[in-house]
């Protein structure tokens, strides 16, 4: 009886203690929910998902831009920039055309153009099974595809044929893909860009979704057209670009410093920009990284730095004609002697950047462009005479000393310079023009002979993805 | 602080008096040790609670039936079974032991006698630890035990060491083994929190049949700490000590001299063919600054323990604090703990006990530079700093690197002046707590159920306040505030029915059935801005709005596992263990979140057998042998699912929300597994003068987790997977020798070695990973981050320039043309090879104890053997380029000069490194340092006061001490710390398969000027009341 109690007391004392100290065994105990992230899988569901997942891309963007590799591969690379050559090796390969396929920035703008397209893929791919306003769904595919083909052409320039990955990644066993073509490439940026301007506004009205800033009608067709030139079909590219002229959107401004003003965001000649705003933690790096300390503490800038250890060549300082106003609004002398670049130049930057935005393209570039679409004629001239007027010169007509296309290319590089227009620009020349344009540019600039070859005109693909796709994923040749 | 201390006292008093068992009478008898009486030893009835304490004379009286037997059980001696059959006066010596065959070895969910243990288990008792004057047990252990690898990476107090046991075996996973406090799974932050003078003792758990129990965290071992228990009449013990920090001088950088330098650096610019700066051309002979000197400081150490513990049939208990103040020997760092620990356990009857355990920790550091940054630590800077620089201007400001040589190089800061700027204070809350009740159901049956919790808390400020005048080289241009706090609660529920039993005399069973759950979770706010225009304030509001960030975290996970052991032994003589364990992870993939994990183990003590009776000089000999897997969960909790973070984004100003990826997600991504295998052998020979134990083990982790690259044209540079094996093997032999053993006299040495190979067997089909830019690899057949680097084989001299670098002027250096391409490749090229690797070959320690009559002498020598470093602030940072100081050895003493001073033929001339093939030596065999090293890590000497000479004051025991720690170290590493590692960088894009968890450092590279660990004299009085 004794016994019996006391197991009865036991027990009553372990039934408390399992019901107290027993956590649910429910299968609900391992799942844990993260609340700092958002699964994938319950998103893209609605519109708003899908706008919020856009915003995202732009922000990649951005941020593509905001490290400031392109300064490095398209500035001084071309024969406009100079890299310090007692910089890190890495910045320095690409503007000595040193760079191997180990080469770190190369790697850098590879793997941050395949993260745009990426999110881009899963906007396009999921965004027919979203909800809402099909219209709105619409649009904000149409500002995906256009990130996208900016992407791709971006790629298209710098690498030649690249893998053209045109969906979301999910099953990673089974995302590598070969090379495609030159042409596959700008077939698709073709048909992206003709599918984007179908959907997007011509002009954004400031309602959310709408916001100026967003890619437009104007954008796409814009970038097209550039596009279509880069790629050698002048006729198509013309009919692109004419019809951004036609469409009486844009202009030039009157002065060209004012494009430079710090706060003159998205301005009646800006197409599409890269949008900085240091209020939003997502300010500009450029004017820390393109003033020279000294400088910037003589403009008493706080952060200044000159982090990319770039300045404008002698040849390109040398490149503007006398009262020129693009000279001293592009570049100006520092203490040294030495000439640096002020376009970016934001005297109130503070840790979170400076305020100028970014241009990607400008209408001042669709000019010169439709320009070199059309072909020497009065057209043309028209069209660069436009563009030097504003710049405080004078007309230059068929008997301007020089070839047309010598003298577009020289306008482009003094209206667009260090807009990393000027190395693509360089490629649309004859392969032996563009490279003795660079040979001499180069041999001027480090006192020896340089021999560049057809190869310099391509970026290698980074090495780490050859080796990761086991071999798929081949090498530009002569690297 | 004085009167809680006090407060506390009182409070601990009342407890001891309180607790005092009342004396019976009965059988009485005095207890003996080799030394003579033997005070507070346990006398307990066997199968009664009635027990009692032996008194300051070693005098005992108990009541106990004329059948009983006695059990006389006494720290560091044999327990004692003695029959009472009638008598009245029972007299007894015991035998003390180290390792003794019935030590009680604490192993996952209970306990066993050591001679029943087959898994591979180190033991080290809490003394060999309380009395070293460091802050933490970890610092203590070094050397003790074999298989165990600490590495203290930074010598700033309170900072954590890098443990693990028989080398590493994950490359992405962490490799941190799981920490065990009372029974708590927890990390080593929560564990070295522990209060070393608390500890009872600490066990090393490093093969399956030991780690199974704990599953899935139990592949990188396992360490246990187990705190005291209060024990018969009470006890206030009182440890005082007090000592100095000092720096080892010749363990700091050798740098360079003012005359030294100017020479220097004349030649290299000469050798570049440029202009000789004027401040090194127009040398005033006069300034010679050594900066080490002002950066490094001796500093005082304090550490004060007290503790109260005494327990009846009823109630046992302890109470203890402790404070311990280490500044560092880096000007303005310090360290500052106050610990506390309530240990009650309650017997309410015969069947039931009731236990709370708290102990909160509060802890805080100062540091005065950034530790980790290259150039912007203080031993940095003072490596790099010239000795031309005076400490301040001519206007008395603080003297900085481009006010003697601007347009040089970088602003390379003034320490002085860093550190009186650089406020960066941690202050961290950290507590375990415990409480537990178990029922006796049947004779031999028990239930437990335990309810734990671990808390922490930490709250770290920075502000930097940005001097006058030019930004500094690696600091913030404008004043900066950085605040950040976090806390992380940790909940785990136990249930655990323990069945022990002996059936016919022979067959002896312990079976262990167990359930647990366990739930994590954390939160962070951060929260920064700068530009403060009016000086004192440092909050946020006073800074920049516009420059003003705040985030925050969250994260968390949750563990559910079933739990089974059975321990079986037949006659002594054969014994059997196998465990299971099915764990559940949240962190893992929805399809895989479950594994079971289990092990085997077989054990012979050969010596229990009859042909072995008449082998007199083997007291004990066991083999051992086991098998098993054990799992690591070790990843970031939220990885297995594909997710989106939130990002900023602005339109025309207008302020907007996106997402971008995270993670790319694996659903299947499960458990990593190791399969281990350990073979041991136990013997303690000639009357237990001699032990030894060895064991062989071989483990194999497979299912890495492991960041694996995919294409990046993917859009992502790598993927979470569960691919790739690695396998480290190796042996651990540990000796013990009790040389003699008097009452006056006795002298023990000991030692243990361990030898480890590593070999990555598989990466799922990938040839190598890259981890720092491709500078480390880990390829398949090598060992874990293999240094990559190009070799130099030597210094070009006139007359024989090398064909691949026709350019090479004598003095430069020369490299190895592997691809004979007739060129050299930097080191991600064709000539690009491995140099070396981190894996340690060998590690050991040595220990020695020598007493005579009242006085103890000990010694602990440890050391390792066989690990490279990639030594990147040798050629990269301080590196005798731009004007920036330099390593004498390194750089100076044996560089070419001329033809007729050509020096050692490998240090090149000055310049050298950038001229020589394009700067291939910057990533060069040049950069490989061994980290060989042989230490002195600690010697004492105790006093024993005679107890004739403090009775009176009620003292019942006092001893005196003198301690050394880090007193010297053998090394031909440059920069004092062999340990010394770089956090870890990654790379651009997103590349460099950085570690994803643990401390994130790589494992073979350093770019941070190194500081020595410090050398800590103290002494000390502990005085038991």
């Amino acid at each position: 009886m004794k016994l019996i109690k006391a197991i009865n007391t036991k027990t009553c004392i372990i039934a408390a203690f399992i019901t107290i100290f027993t956590p649910s065994c429910s299968k609900n105990f391992l799942d844990v929910v993260p609340i700092d992230r958002v699964a994938k899988d319950n998103f893209f569901k609605t519109e708003s998902d899908l706008r919020i997942a856009v915003n995202g891309v732009y922000s990649a963007q951005r941020e593509l831009y905001s490290d400031g590799t392109f300064f490095v591969l398209e500035e001084a690379r071309s024969d406009n920039a100079t890299q310090n050559v007692a910089d890190q090796a890495e910045r320095v390969a690409p503007e000595s055309f040193t760079d191997d396929p180990g080469n770190l920035l190369v790697l850098d703008v590879y793997t941050r153009d395949y993260d745009i397209i990426n999110l881009c893929n899963a906007i396009v791919d999921r965004a027919p099974n979203a909800t809402g306003d099909q219209a709105v769904i619409d649009k904000i595919v149409g500002e995906a595809r256009f990130l996208r083909a900016a992407t791709f052409f971006q790629l298209v320039q710098d690498f030649g044929e690249v893998p053209l990955k045109i969906t979301e990644s999910t099953d990673f066993n089974n995302v590598t893909q070969p090379r495609a073509s030159v042409d596959e490439i700008y077939a698709f940026i073709t048909s992206e860009l003709t599918a984007a301007a179908a959907v997007l506004p011509h002009v954004n009205d400031g309602s959310e979704g709408n916001e100026v800033g967003r890619a437009t009608w104007g954008a796409a067709m814009a970038l097209l057209g550039k596009a279509q030139l880069q790629h050698g079909n002048k006729p198509e590219a013309a009919t692109a670009l004419q019809a951004v002229v036609d469409a009486n959107i844009y202009s030039l401004l009157p002065v060209y410093a004012d494009l430079w003003v710090p706060t003159n965001w998205n301005s009646a000649e800006s197409i599409f920009e890269i949008q900085f705003d240091p209020a939003n933690q997502t300010g500009s790096p450029y004017t820390s990284s393109l003033v020279p300390p000294a400088e910037a503490a003589l403009l008493g800038i706080v952060e200044g730095g000159n982090a990319f250890a770039i300045r404008p060549t002698a040849d390109m300082v040398n490149a503007y004609e006398a009262n020129d106003q693009r000279k001293d609004a592009s570049i100006a002398i520092d203490g040294s002697g030495l000439p640096y670049i002020i376009k970016y130049l934001d005297v109130a930057a503070s840790g979170t950047g400076a305020r100028n935005h970014f241009p990607v393209i400008r209408y001042a570039d669709v000019l010169l462009m439709l320009a070199e679409a059309k072909g020497e004629g009065t057209d043309a001239y028209a069209l660069i005479n436009e563009v030097r007027n504003r710049a405080g010169l004078g007309d230059i007509d068929a008997s301007t000393p020089g070839s047309f296309i010598d003298k577009v290319q020289h306008e482009r590089r003094v209206e667009l310079a260090f807009e990393n227009q000027r190395w693509h620009d360089l490629l649309r020349l004859p392969q032996d023009e563009t490279l003795a344009i660079m040979n001499a540019q180069l041999s001027e600039q480090f006192g020896r002979p340089f021999q560049l070859t057809p190869k310099n005109l391509l970026y290698p693909i980074p090495i780490a993805e050859i080796q990761t796709s086991g071999g798929v994923i081949t090498q530009n040749p002569g690297y | 602080m004085k009167n809680c201390l006090s407060s506390l006292l009182t409070l601990m008093l009342i407890f001891a008096l309180g607790g005092n068992a009342l004396a019976q009478t009965g059988i009485t008898g005095t207890v003996t040790g080799t030394g003579g009486p033997l005070a507070g030893v346990t006398v307990s009835v066997r199968g009664t609670n009635t027990a009692t304490q032996t008194d300051d004379n070693g005098k005992f009286s108990i009541n106990a039936p004329a059948n009983a037997t006695l059990e006389i059980s006494y720290v560091g001696y044999e327990t004692l079974n003695e029959k009472v059959g009638g008598r009245n006066t029972i007299n007894v010596q015991l035998t003390a032991t180290s390792n003794s065959l019935n030590d009680v070895v604490v192993i996952g969910y209970g306990t066993q006698k050591r001679k029943d243990v087959i898994g591979a288990v180190s033991s080290v008792a809490g003394d060999k630890i309380a009395e070293r004057p460091v802050a933490t047990f970890d610092q203590a252990l070094q050397g003790l035990a074999p298989g165990l690898q600490i590495a203290q990476r930074n010598s700033s107090p309170g900072e954590l060491s890098t443990i693990n046991l028989r080398g590493i075996g994950s490359l992405s996973a962490g490799f941190e083994p799981l920490f065990v406090v009372d029974g708590f799974p927890t990390d080593q932050r929560n564990a070295t929190a522990v209060n070393p003078a608390d500890i009872q003792s600490i066990e090393i758990l490093k093969d399956a049949a030991s780690t199974a129990i704990f599953g899935s965290r139990g592949a990188n071992g396992v360490i246990i700490i187990t705190t005291k228990t209060g024990k018969g009449k009470a006890q206030l013990n009182v440890n005082i000590s007090s000592g100095i920090s000092t720096v080892d001088k010749h363990l700091l950088y050798d740098e360079a001299n003012s005359a030294e330098y100017v020479q220097y650096y004349k030649e290299y610019y000469t050798n570049l063919g440029q202009t000789v700066p004027p401040a090194i051309a127009n040398y005033d002979g006069k300034t010679n600054t050594n900066w080490q000197d002002l950066v490094y400081q001796t500093s005082p150490f304090q550490n004060y323990s007290v503790s109260v513990n005494g327990g009846d049939e009823k109630v046992s208990y302890l109470f203890s604090g402790n404070y311990i103040h280490q500044p560092g020997i880096i000007i303005g760092e310090g360290f500052d703990r106050y610990t506390a620990r309530i240990k009650i356990d309650y017997r309410p009857s015969k069947a039931v006990t009731l236990g709370i355990n708290l102990a909160p920790n509060f802890e805080v550091t100062k540091r005065s530079s950034p530790k980790e940054s290259d150039a912007g630590s203080l031993q940095s800077m003072a490596g790099l700093m010239p000795p031309i620089v005076p400490v301040r201007n001519a206007d008395g400001t603080y003297a900085t690197f481009n006010d003697i040589l601007p347009g040089v190089f970088n602003n390379v800061g003034n320490p002085l002046e860093v550190a009186e700027n650089w406020k960066e204070n941690t202050n961290a809350f950290l507590s375990i707590f415990n409480a537990y009740g178990q029922v006796k159901i049947l004779d031999g049956l028990i239930y437990k159920t335990s309810v734990s919790g671990g808390l922490s808390y930490n709250n770290h400020k920075l502000f930097w306040k940005a001097p006058a005048g030019p930004p500094i080289y690696g600091f913030p241009a404008t004043t900066t505030l950085n605040l950040d706090n976090s806390q992380t609660i940790n909940w785990l529920i136990e249930n655990t029915l323990n069945y022990k039993k002996v059936f016919g005399k022979v067959h002896a069973l312990d079976v262990l059935a167990g359930y647990t759950g366990q739930k994590v979770s954390s939160t962070a706010l951060s929260a920064g801005t700068n530009t403060f225009n009016i000086s004192g304030p440092e909050t946020l509001g006073f800074g920049s709005s516009v420059n003003r960030v705040a985030n925050n975290g969250a994260g968390g996970n949750t563990l559910i596992s079933y739990l089974g052991r059975l321990n079986y032994t037949y006659n002594d003589k054969y014994i059997f263990t196998g465990s299971i364990r099915r764990d559940g992870s949240s962190r893992f993939g929805v399809n895989n979140r479950y594994h079971t994990f289990g092990s085997l183990g077989l054990g012979w003590r050969i010596s229990e057998e009859g042909f072995m009776k008449n082998v007199s000089f083997v007291d004990n000999a066991k083999i051992r042998a086991s098998y098993g897997t054990t799992g690591s969960n070790d990843i970031s909790d939220f990885t297995s699912r594909a997710s989106l973070r939130s990002v900023n984004q602005s339109f025309n100003g207008t302020q907007a929300i996106g997402v971008r990826n995270q993670d790319p997600g694996n659903t299947s991504l499960t458990w990593e597994t190791s399969k281990q295998a350990n073979i041991g052998f136990d013997a303690d020979l000639f009357r237990s003068k001699l032990n030894i134990i060895f064991d062989y083990y071989r483990n194999e982790t497979t299912d890495l987790l492991l960041q694996q690259n995919v294409v990046l044209s993917s859009g992502f540079p790598g993927v979470l997977t569960n691919i790739g094996k690695v396998r480290n093997k190796g042996f651990e032999l540990s000796v013990n020798y009790r040389v003699i053993d008097t009452k006056d006299f006795s002298w023990s040495i000991g030692g243990n070695v361990t030898h480890n190979e590593q070999k990555i067997l598989s990466l799922g089909g990938q040839d190598e990973l890259f981890n720092f830019f491709g500078a480390l690899r880990s390829r398949v057949g090598y060992e874990i981050q293999e240094i990559q680097g190009v070799r130099a084989i030597g210094v070009a001299r006139e007359g024989h320039i090398p064909a691949a670098q026709p350019e090479a002027k004598p003095g430069d250096i020369v490299f190895e043309d592997v691809n004979k391409d007739g060129q050299i490749s930097n080191f991600l090229g064709p000539d690009g090879v491995f140099l070396g690797e981190p894996n340690l070959d060998w590690i050991y320690g040595v220990n020695t104890n020598l007493r005579y009559k009242n006085w103890t002498l000990s010694a602990l020598v440890n050391g390792q053997n066989g690990g490279s470093t990639f030594d990147f602030y040798l050629i990269q940072v301080a590196n005798a380029v731009n004007g920036v100081n330099f390593s004498k050895k390194f750089w100076y003493d044996g560089r070419y000069v001329s033809e007729s001073q050509p020096g050692d033929g490998h240090t090149p001339r000055a310049g050298g490194l950038t001229n020589s093939a394009a700067g291939a030596g910057f990533v060069s065999s040049l950069g490989v340092q061994k980290t060989d090293f042989v230490r002195i890590r600690n010697i004492s000497l105790y006093y024993d006061i005679p107890k004739t000479a403090i009775r009176k004051l009620f003292i019942t025991g006092a001893q005196a001490y003198l301690s050394m720690e880090n007193v010297y170290t053998f090394t031909n590493y440059i920069g004092g710390n062999p340990y010394s590692q770089r956090p870890s960088a990654g790379g651009p894009g997103l590349i460099g398969g950085s570690r994803l968890v643990g401390d994130g450092r790589e494992l073979a590279l350093n770019s941070v000027g190194s500081a020595p660990l410090p050398k800590v004299l103290t002494i000390g009085i502990n005085v038991t009341f």
